[in-house]
């Protein structure tokens, strides 16, 4: 951290700083720390809900080009600061607080698009900048990056980049890796460096990809192009209702094995379905509710369409037509405002974790045992969405409705469920979960609290797509 | 606490970002503190934590007045949590703690004495009594001192429709400014007085040009408890209900919605189809539909409390055009003030009116 505001060296410093960033990029004013102290980690939240003082980064700078995050991240290498990069602060997993104190580096001043390259069909443009504001700005010109997560409105490119950010999309389009073509970074040294041009090489490995989800760990994004895509003739959707998550399972699994190209696959679980689809879409069923889509000319997603409808219905669920499969679409942000979003006091946690389609569903059941077995006041429910040919997401969450009331019983209580099972008793009754776990499943930041040990990180989403 | 009231709102955007992307002010702020989340955590903590929490972060009372009221972010709320009436609410307690921050006390102090936002203008057409006049025309501050020609293009269309006008044109603030600085018992009194006038001329129907005037006599006056009795209409759909002799336009404009009338009153469509009714072919402005082009239309004196972050929204609205040359068409006469007379490039813009009357038969 630096030094406090009374002593000489912090002038010293500050004045450093302003020089590299200018009047416009630096801030120190209560507001600003405050509003850079709590991102969308339930953690933070708690703490604030709970009046404890917040931990407050000492001074938020906002560069608005390349050479004045490489003065930043000089400056702060030589005086040994934190730097906490900081896009939109709407990450789940703390992974832009301030933990440290030290220098904030918001990167939203640089939003800047660079070039619309419509030959090639990417776009180059500065991480700063708001994904929907992003997004608008691409579709007036006559294109789509395809990027819808849920975040999309508060989280910036170079949140999404710095941690594998997921839109709604993925099935057809591609996570935030595979839209990336290639990167501008500034290291910790203040170095800036570029990355290849374009993502496809005859020998050696990928630095882009090593950039790319890294969580700041490595440098701040400064630049990036990306792909884009012709806004599509045709999307649609469709929507059924499983008597259960295994026949839905199934058939999205065959929809996927057919090797269909859907935009989105989205599976409710029961709870899941039972309480956030009946809040939003207001079906008041049991069962499992999936929807799917598809986009690009009107005749090819038809004959897509009526395949994929063809396959669900070998497992004889309820059909909800293209008219709730549209609902869902339409509401696909809905899910993520007050009052249909979880709050405090609440506490809840999300566990992303990827796995085959021969694993997917033993990791559900085993979580699930996992998290009501060890914690009986938590509720345990989930999605599966960002679909593969091999597997999807599990996009699992736990709630507790009344969590204890003090802010250190409660964080203690809320670190136990991300921690492997307590006791012999546990393990044993969740061996799947540890088998599958530790053998199968890719789980970069579930199960695990977050990293407090990075001077860098800025956001991944609302968790992501969803 | 009045924000005791708004605790529901307070509670909905502490932890919320979906509407970063279209707050006014922290379009050109890039101030986490100037998103709903960054002002409900501050009066959070004043909810917690009391009135002093102003004392110890002094930043946080200046943070609230550097918001911008578009209620942009309120009506893209899926619930439409009413993050603008928090704000309200939180710098009424800051007045009544006698807490405001120094400059809005100074720009308070102004208005309460009858000062405009600048003298009036010499072209400005004057006041008048009209024997049983059709409706009255109320003139606000920004369009009798900067911007004549909104109320000259109005009266010129009413001749041509055949009107009897009375003109009316205060002396001072109606009330509006100074509610959304805070001062409520203030904008209360100059309520009051405005509302006499209306009651004593006796008109039936009273019109105005500026979105912010018709806010107060439709929204706010009743809040306050006081009542007008009368009609009053946006000029935008007193217009559109007139049989006009136009002559259609051949010219392609961008219509920038007004904060009041779209984020306050839903009125997205009336004023759009007055310029289709002119023949004008209509363009999509920016890249959306959603964030706010007043320029700090909602927060009325915004030119005078915020210059420099009025600098910027203007900064933004250019370079948000599609052209230089684009011609630009907006409801409101402090929004056509901004663009017309406050900063550089040039920018083309007309008022409502003018481009009505631009196409009156000749």
């Amino acid at each position: 951290m630096l030094p406090s505001p009374d002593n000489y060296m912090f002038r010293m410093i500050y004045s450093e700083l302003l020089d590299a960033v200018g009047p416009e990029g630096i801030r120190v004013d209560d507001s600003e720390k405050l509003g850079h102290s709590i991102d969308y980690y339930w953690m933070p939240e708690m703490w604030h809900d709970r009046n404890q003082p917040p931990r407050t980064p000492d001074v938020v700078v906002l560069p608005d080009n390349t050479q004045a995050v490489a003065k930043v991240m000089k400056i702060a290498n030589s005086y040994k600061i934190p730097v906490t990069p900081w896009g939109g602060g709407s990450g789940s997993q703390g992974g832009a607080l301030p933990v440290y104190g030290g220098i904030i580096l918001d990167t939203k001043r640089m939003n800047r698009i660079l070039e619309i390259d419509t030959e090639s069909l990417t776009i180059t443009c500065e991480t700063g900048a708001n994904t929907q504001q992003l997004e608008w700005a691409v579709e007036k010109a006559g294109y789509s990056t395809m990027h819808f997560p849920a975040s999309i409105a508060c989280a910036t490119l170079g949140g999404f980049l710095a941690h594998r950010g997921t839109g709604v999309l993925s099935t057809k389009y591609g996570k935030i890796e595979d839209m990336v073509m290639s990167l501008e970074v500034v290291t910790p040294e203040g170095e800036i460096i570029n990355t290849l041009p374009v993502p496809r090489h005859a020998s050696g490995p990928d630095l882009t990809q090593l950039f790319v989800g890294s969580e700041g760990t490595l440098g701040v994004m400064t630049k990036v192009t990306l792909k884009i895509h012709p806004i599509p003739e045709a999307r649609e959707f469709h929507a059924f209702l499983f008597k259960d998550m295994h026949s839905a399972m199934a058939a999205g699994r065959n929809i996927m094995a057919s090797r269909l190209r859907p935009a989105v696959i989205r599976l409710y679980d029961g709870p899941e379905t039972a309480k956030l689809i009946k809040k939003v879409l207001g079906i008041e069923r049991q069962g499992a509710y999936l929807v799917f889509g598809f986009d690009g000319d009107k005749e090819m997603v038809d004959l897509e369409m009526a395949r994929a409808c063809a396959i669900c219905r070998q497992e004889n669920p309820e059909d909800l037509g293209t008219e709730m499969g549209k609902a869902w679409w339409d509401h696909r942000y809905k899910f993520f405002y007050p009052p249909y979003m979880f709050q405090l006091p609440q506490a809840f946690g999300t566990l992303d974790t990827v796995a085959t389609f021969a694993n997917i569903e033993k990791v559900y059941w085993a979580m699930k045992q996992t998290v009501e077995t060890n914690f009986p006041q938590a509720t345990y429910i989930g999605h599966f969405s960002h679909w593969y040919e091999w597997g999807c997401m599990l996009y699992a969450r736990f709630i507790i409705d009344q969590p204890p009331a003090d802010p250190g019983e409660a964080a203690n209580l809320y670190n136990r469920i991300w921690d492997p099972p307590p006791s012999p008793t546990a393990a044993s009754s969740t061996s799947t979960t540890a088998s599958a776990s530790s053998s199968v499943v890719s789980c970069p930041s579930s199960m695990a609290p977050p990293s407090t040990s990075s001077s860098a990180s800025s956001e991944p989403s609302i968790p992501t797509a969803s | 606490m009045h924000l005791d009231s708004f605790l529901s709102v307070i509670n909905a955007c502490r932890f919320c970002f979906m509407c970063r992307h279209i707050d006014t002010t922290a379009c050109v702020s890039y101030k986490e503190s100037d998103i709903p989340r960054g002002r409900a955590l501050i009066l959070d903590r004043v909810r917690m934590n009391g009135m002093a929490e102003f004392e110890r972060h002094p930043d946080f009372a200046a943070t609230l007045y550097d918001c911008a009221l578009s209620a942009a972010c309120r009506y893209h709320c899926v619930s439409n949590y009413d993050e603008a009436g928090l704000v309200l609410a939180a710098r009424r307690d800051l007045v009544e703690a006698k807490m405001v921050p120094a400059d809005v006390a100074a720009l308070a102090g102004k208005l309460q004495q009858g000062a405009m936002p600048g003298p009036i203008s010499p072209d400005c057409p004057a006041p008048t009594t009209v024997a049983n006049a059709d409706i009255a025309y109320l003139i606000d501050g920004y369009t009798a001192a900067y911007q004549p020609e909104v109320a000259v293009a109005f009266l010129k269309i009413a001749a041509a429709a055949g009107l009897k006008v009375q003109v009316v044109r205060p002396e001072g603030c109606i009330g509006k400014a100074l509610l959304t600085l805070g001062y409520q018992a203030a904008a209360k009194e100059a309520a009051a007085a405005f509302a006499q006038t209306v009651r004593e001329s006796g008109i039936a129907t009273w019109v105005t040009s500026s979105p912010a005037a018709y806010d107060a006599l439709v929204r706010d006056y009743p809040e306050l408890g006081v009542e007008l009795g009368v009609k009053v209409e946006h000029t935008s759909t007193y217009l559109l209900g007139l049989k006009l002799p136009l002559a259609a336009a051949n010219q392609t404009v961008y219509y920038l919605d007004s904060d009041f009338l779209r984020n306050y009153h839903d009125l997205t469509v009336p004023p759009r189809d007055l310029l289709a009714a002119c023949g004008y072919t209509l363009r999509p402005f920016g890249t959306n539909p959603e964030e706010s082009y007043g320029l700090g239309e909602g927060a009325v004196v915004f030119d005078l409390l915020r210059p420099g972050l009025t600098g910027k929204l203007r900064d933004r609205l250019v370079g948000l055009m599609d052209t230089p040359d684009d011609l630009l068409v907006t409801a409101s006469p402090y929004t056509k003030y901004v663009l017309a007379k406050l900063g550089t490039p040039a920018v083309r813009v007309l008022s409502l009116e003018e481009a009505v009357a631009g196409q009156l038969a000749r």
